[in-house]
């Protein structure tokens, strides 16, 4: 089981509408209320706030700024829900165990969104703490180049709350030439604008962070605000299916990273 | 080992024979013969002004990328109503380059086709180094929605199911499993009563299914049937009720996993994603 993340990008109102039904009927999950709760890192410890209990077959929608205020924030904290038994304290040193039983196909997901003026987009949302040692290879292939500002946007969750940072590399894929180094925040939602960089309708940028893992999406805003675009951005190894895949995703993942050899300055 | 024992299992035994001992076992897709690429049945939008692009990348050069040079591939669009029938299908050239969008809605109208439907994207070859580890290339990528009167950007959406195989004498097959009890999928999103919501769903089995829809407002409940042949496509839509409330669809059906995608429409955009 994952938490629900939480988010907030640029001058959109972050929401997630947390659902206390599971998304199927033939996996075993405790049917039960729930009671939810808010937790993110301020960089040194994790921070907690019960929200409210949702009754079986309850949805409740918690907006970013609802949790943690302008006023409170020092820095992009993603915010994970959880659903609880038992109440958490204020501050924790590490994320707390889950305690029930949710559905693995699919995952007990939340719808994660993001509003402006009239227009919203969301996808089905859970998030796994990544272990520190993790990294990420993506590649960006639906840019928009129409009246459209373009961001990538990295949630990041691990089970420590201290605050580290790891440099985010930025390719052209085919060349193979490093374009920029950006840094990542854990327990954070990291926001990379990409229009700067004015990739090509042809280029397909690549993103590698040998040091932090995370959920890489690429998210539009029409420049007249009035429009939202939102999608999970792919690893290579999504393209391949069955057999010893982690394997074969394995071998794609080291044939890039050793290709694109980090420019040392 | 484990992987390989149950990549064994999974290619060997039936998945309704797995299921009736382990119900929570569930197959999702099979796996086919060697020698065969995959493809997800992509949505394809041509009525009501809707156009469809997708974002075909250079496989060969992501699946190998210290190899010199970018090598030319060619790719297979092919295009299916909404029965499931084969409509045609066209060779495209991706130049050498890394990306090219692809406007379907083009390529679909040389062959006729004007209508809403489906269509698979098959790439030439599978690295060879995928078969020491029983692996096929499968085509989930990209496909992005623009429709001018609803919103002035696109809205993407990934495949994500490796419904169809095509094999070196271009014969197709469907991949999808069939449940042996009636699934429920509840679906994770709340569906605004002030919205209107299309609902697309597709049959990768090689039966024709049944979907039932159970929409939930309060203590309201309005029942709907589907019919979805074999490879064919479907529509659930939630019109605009008027209200400022929600309401929560369940989908009964055999498919293991019938997750629909699901279009949003609002005010001034439209928002698309899985439901």
């Amino acid at each position: 089981m994952a938490f629900f993340p939480l988010a907030s990008i640029q001058n959109t109102k972050g929401y997630t509408r947390v659902h206390n039904f599971s998304p199927n009927q033939w996996e075993l999950t405790d049917v039960t209320k729930k009671t939810l709760w808010a937790i993110f890192s301020n960089g040194e410890h994790w921070k907690t706030k019960e929200l409210a209990t949702l009754e079986v077959g309850e949805s409740q929608t918690y907006y970013y700024d609802q949790i943690l205020p302008l006023k409170e924030r020092v820095r992009q904290p993603l915010i994970l829900l959880q659903f609880r038994r038992t109440p958490l304290a204020s501050k924790l040193e590490t994320l707390p165990a889950h305690e029930f039983s949710y559905s693995k196909l699919p995952e007990w997901r939340a719808t994660v969104g993001f509003q402006l003026n009239k227009a919203q987009t969301s996808y089905q949302g859970e998030i796994n703490p990544f272990p520190n040692k993790a990294s990420l290879l993506t590649f960006h292939p639906f840019i928009q180049y129409d009246r459209t500002h373009n961001y990538l946007v990295v949630f990041n969750a691990e089970k420590s709350p201290v605050a580290r940072e790891a440099n985010l590399e930025i390719y052209n894929s085919a060349s193979k030439e490093l374009i920029d180094k950006v840094v990542l925040h854990n327990n954070c939602v990291n926001v990379i604008a990409l229009d700067q960089y004015t990739f090509t309708p042809q280029e397909l940028p690549v993103f590698v962070s040998r040091n932090m893992a995370g959920i890489p999406f690429g998210f539009g805003i029409s420049h007249a605000n009035d429009m939202l675009s939102l999608e999970h951005t792919h690893p290579p190894a999504s393209f391949v299916v069955h057999g010893e895949r982690f394997k074969v995703q394995g071998e794609i993942k080291k044939r890039w990273f050793d290709v694109l050899k980090e420019f040392k300055t | 080992m484990k992987e390989k024992i149950k990549y064994w299992i999974k290619k060997n035994v039936p998945a309704r024979y797995i299921e009736l001992l382990f119900p929570a076992k569930v197959g999702i897709t099979k796996v086919p013969s060697k020698g065969v690429t995959i493809s997800d049945l992509f949505i394809l939008r041509m009525e009501d002004n809707w156009q469809t692009f997708f974002e075909l990348l250079n496989i060969n050069q992501i699946m190998n990328p210290t190899q010199r040079g970018i090598k030319e591939e060619s790719v297979s669009f092919l295009f299916y109503n909404t029965a499931g029938e084969f409509l045609g299908g066209k060779e495209i050239d991706l130049p050498i380059q890394m990306k090219k969008t692809i406007d379907v809605n083009q390529i679909a109208k040389t062959l006729g086709i004007s209508e809403d439907g489906l269509f698979s994207v098959f790439h030439e070859t599978t690295p060879q180094w995928f078969e020491s580890y029983n692996s096929f290339l499968a085509e989930r990528g990209y496909t992005g929605y623009l429709n001018p009167e609803k919103g002035n950007i696109k809205s993407f959406v990934h495949g994500n199911l490796d419904s169809i195989a095509i094999n070196s004498n271009k014969k197709t097959k469907l991949l999808g499993e069939v449940s042996l009890r009636q699934k429920e999928y509840r679906l994770q999103h709340t569906l605004d009563d002030n919205k209107e919501y299309e609902l697309f769903f597709v049959n990768p089995s090689l039966k024709k299914q049944a979907i039932d829809f159970f929409e939930q407002r309060g203590e309201e409940e309005l029942k709907t049937q589907l019919i979805l042949p074999s490879g064919g496509l479907g529509k659930y839509v939630k019109p605009i009720r008027g209200l400022q409330s929600s309401s929560r669809l369940i989908i009964k059906s055999k498919l293991p996993l019938a997750r629909p995608v699901v279009f949003k429409h609002m005010e001034t955009s439209f928002d698309v994603f899985h439901g």
